[in-house]
């Protein structure tokens, strides 16, 4: 079966971060995949990269879900915007579980080659994140 | 669709969508003024934003228009437009924005550094204004965004 980029990213959304599958990774994700904006700092390159970084989101927030809020396809490229929600169960990035509630919105590229994600960029709104944790003030209280 | 975008086809309209994105950018790096009338060629009446607005902020036209001014007043500077994707009504842009801290940002006093800030647009799109006011137009306009930036 042949999959469209689209579908791609939306497995890559559902089944495997969604859906706590890593495995899923291996199939949809190429071997030399690149991660233009790693979520977290230290995270080795790659797909093995990608999935440290799924495991530190699940790890940190074990309820975590991603809603796909749109997603368009451009020539090989796919954008996805999604919103995600969880609750703040574990350390992240250093910062102690807080029990708080979580909702950030994210916007993300990828490149699609050979069925396979090659390429991703995007950026993950830590200052928005860690407002909601408590760890930094909001610009309302600064 | 096709009834919607009349002869021109899906291609044409998302080429079009991302050059008035790019006006837009260029439209507000080019305002040296605090009239942002301007602003108005490219977000409808009933554009909403939802999110990339500093708190404070209405999600509205008017309150891009105050943002617009802090950010002039405070980091004055310019946007790239590293990449965009399109599909039917719908942008996102990748950008990146270069300015100066010279005046006080959302309570933060000016620095005089050299600021860079990259970040990405979702702009959704609509013909005319508002439905509400009854008022006609072809120009295509934002109606809604969303967007946020990593400083």
């Amino acid at each position: 079966m042949t999959q469209t980029s689209e579908t791609i990213v939306q497995r890559f959304i559902e089944e495997a971060f969604n859906g706590h599958d890593l495995d899923i990774l291996d199939e949809i994700v190429g071997e030399g995949f690149v991660n233009h904006d790693p979520p977290f700092p230290g995270l080795p390159a790659g797909r093995e990269g990608l999935k440290q970084a799924f495991a530190g989101f699940w790890s940190a927030f074990p309820d975590i879900q991603a809603t796909t809020v749109h997603l368009i396809a451009d020539e090989d490229k796919v954008a996805s915007v999604v919103a995600l929600h969880g609750t703040h169960q574990g350390e992240l990035m250093g910062l102690p579980p807080t029990g708080s509630a979580m909702s950030i919105r994210v916007v993300e590229i990828f490149r699609v080659a050979d069925g396979q994600i090659a390429e991703r960029w995007g950026v993950v709104d830590k200052a928005a994140l860690m407002s909601q944790l408590g760890a930094v003030p909001s610009a309302a209280e600064a | 669709m096709t009834d919607r975008l009349g002869e021109r086809g899906v291609e044409d309209v998302s080429e079009e969508n991302k050059a008035l994105v790019r006006r837009y950018l260029e439209a507000i790096d080019n305002n040296d003024a605090d009239d942002w009338k301007v602003l108005d060629e490219f977000l409808a009446l009933d554009f909403v934003s939802h999110g990339g607005l500093p708190p404070g902020f209405t999600p509205d036209r008017e309150g891009v228009k105050q943002a617009a001014e802090v950010f002039r007043q405070a980091t004055p500077g310019r946007h790239v437009v590293v990449d965009q994707i399109a599909e039917a009504d719908r942008v996102v842009t990748r950008i990146r924005g270069y300015g100066r801290h010279i005046g006080d940002h959302l309570g933060v006093p000016a620095s005089g550094n050299d600021v860079e800030v990259e970040g990405w647009r979702s702009t959704g799109f609509g013909t005319g204004g508002s439905s509400s006011t009854g008022r006609s137009s072809t120009r295509r306009r934002f109606f809604s965004r969303r967007a946020f930036f990593r400083r």
